[in-house]
């Protein structure tokens, strides 16, 4: 390894592995290594450093496209008085939605196929995330390539899960909500929480509630954890160490909500609910039908207003939100 | 060839097309320079970028011709960024924010040469080769779940990536690499 320069380190999967945390085994040996060299601390910070500067990259390099249409739109609608503002200007929204409309063509559609038993269905998200309202009222958001399976019926709510996912659980104290994922059990009443499920691992984070987390052995089930809000479980099947526990600001949560909403051709409610649920708001609908409303968006990383203001674009409404920004009208 | 100065004196006489492809060649870098310096808010980054594009464009009969533009915009786009954090937080929170006062050139000019470096490894990628890797580090998805979402097979996930990789480490290893240590 002495030889190795920051860039050769930078560029070793099982570094990246360890940077992004993708593979634990990878964390375990370049943590290890790194308290068996201390000497290299400062190599490995730069190796890191240059990691994180390739996946911004990555990231700015996706997005760039719909920055600069948003800055053609300033050049279109601006060029005589350059009133600042922080978000785009109406004219740049109706630039913003006709690109919306037709981007939304390529989306998958969500499959939703009742399978033989009643009360079971599953769905998946293929090429883009998916929000979801489950019988009970709960919402659900899965992230690409998740895949879930819910059973509902008059004692219990059970879900099946591959991949990631966040969940808004609606409070029903007679039937208590369950996550399946591999040998894992997350239970909880009423509350949301995002659950990363892998083969060989899991990642549950809290936002508000409580939930217990346990796992199935050949001894029957066996109690891990009872979380409380911004608690975050790492586990690892397999591994004899003890479950990672630690805590995470409410703005990752959020950050992570905001990646990617994509509504296509979505009724009006179900999209004034995935907005709630991503911004942590209530949305108040004054002289709108929500039933005989549809809405077609995709944004990406945006924030709230910016959500706002296209779609009320699209309805001709006009939003107004409250001193404590957690309450919405739009009339 | 992009011409720094031409296109800053373009920029400021006011001609759109010069701050259409300014905004085109500085977007990434500065987005990334952002995220540097707040990390986990992007979001934030991206948002306060646009403004500060705008910001220079509406004064831009007042702004001179730096002695180097990109060290010039990596630095005041820096202090936009941390004061208008600033402004976002409550006073309890902003101790986390890096200080402003401790920027200079050379810290500008060390991030640049990463940046380059950085660059110039990811053009050895391919579309498709980014697009994976992208999904598989920065998205944390499995090859299955990837070969999954593209609807290919897994070996040619894996073919991608692996390539990938390849690519980069023969594009990092024909640069000098003692760039830095």
């Amino acid at each position: 390894m002495g030889n190795l320069s920051a860039a050769e380190m930078a560029m070793l999967p099982s570094f990246i592995n360890y940077c992004y945390g993708t593979d634990a085994g990878d964390v375990t040996y370049w943590e290890g290594f790194l308290k068996a060299n201390p000497a290299q601390a400062p190599l490995i910070s730069e190796a890191r450093e240059l990691v994180r500067i390739g996946g911004w990259m990555l990231q700015a390099e996706k997005e760039k496209a719909a920055a600069l249409h948003k800055l053609d739109g300033y050049l279109a609608g601006t060029s005589h008085t350059p009133a600042r503002r922080r978000y785009l200007p109406y004219i740049a929204a109706a630039a913003a939605v006709a690109a919306i409309v037709v981007g939304s063509l390529f989306l998958f559609k969500p499959v939703q196929q009742p399978s033989a038993q009643p009360g079971t269905a599953t769905a998946i998200a293929e090429t883009s995330r998916k929000g979801l309202t489950l019988p009970d009222n709960s919402f659900v958001l899965l992230e690409h390539g998740a895949v879930m399976e819910h059973t509902f019926n008059g004692n219990s709510r059970t879900i099946k899960l591959k991949g990631t996912a966040y969940f808004k659980v609606a409070k029903d104290e007679k039937r208590p909500f369950s996550v399946l994922a591999g040998p894992y059990i997350i239970t909880a009443l009423g509350t949301s929480f995002r659950i990363n499920a892998r083969p060989d691992s899991l990642q549950v984070m809290l936002e508000e509630g409580k939930v217990k987390v346990e796992q199935q052995t050949a001894s029957g089930l066996q109690l891990i954890a009872v979380m409380a809000p911004a608690d975050r479980l790492d586990l690892h099947t397999g591994s004899t160490s003890a479950p990672a526990r630690s805590t995470f600001r409410p703005t990752d949560l959020q950050v992570w909500k905001a990646q990617e909403i994509v509504f296509d051709n979505t009724s009006l409610d179900e999209a004034v609910r995935q907005i709630e649920a991503c911004y942590n708001i209530r949305i108040q609908l004054k002289g709108i039908d929500p039933k005989k409303e549809t809405f077609s968006g995709r944004f990406r990383n945006d924030q709230l207003t910016e959500v706002l203001e296209v779609l009320c674009f699209t309805l001709n409404k006009k939003y107004e939100i409250t001193d404590d920004s957690t309450y919405i009208v739009i009339h | 060839m992009f011409d720094e100065s031409d296109i800053w004196v373009r920029f400021c006489e006011g001609e759109k097309g010069a701050f259409r492809e300014l905004y085109d060649q500085y977007y990434t870098r500065m987005f990334v320079w952002g995220c540097k310096w707040l990390q986990g808010e992007e979001a934030f980054v991206r948002d306060t970028l646009h403004d500060f594009f705008i910001y220079l464009w509406e004064r831009r009969s007042r702004l001179s011709q730096p002695a180097n533009l990109s060290a010039y915009l990596l630095t005041s786009f820096k202090r936009r960024l941390i004061s208008s954090r600033e402004k976002e937080l409550q006073p309890a929170d902003i101790s986390g924010l890096p200080d402003v006062s401790d920027e200079g050139m050379a810290e500008a000019e060390a991030f640049t040469a990463r940046f380059e470096l950085v660059s110039r490894a990811l053009t050895a990628l391919s579309p498709a080769q980014r697009e994976v890797i992208e999904m598989r580090y920065l998205q944390g998805m499995t090859p299955e779940q990837i070969a999954h979402v593209k609807q290919s097979s897994l070996r040619t996930v894996y073919n991608l990536m692996h390539r990938g990789m390849a690519a980069l480490r023969h594009q990092v290893g024909s640069q000098h690499l003692t760039l830095f240590w």
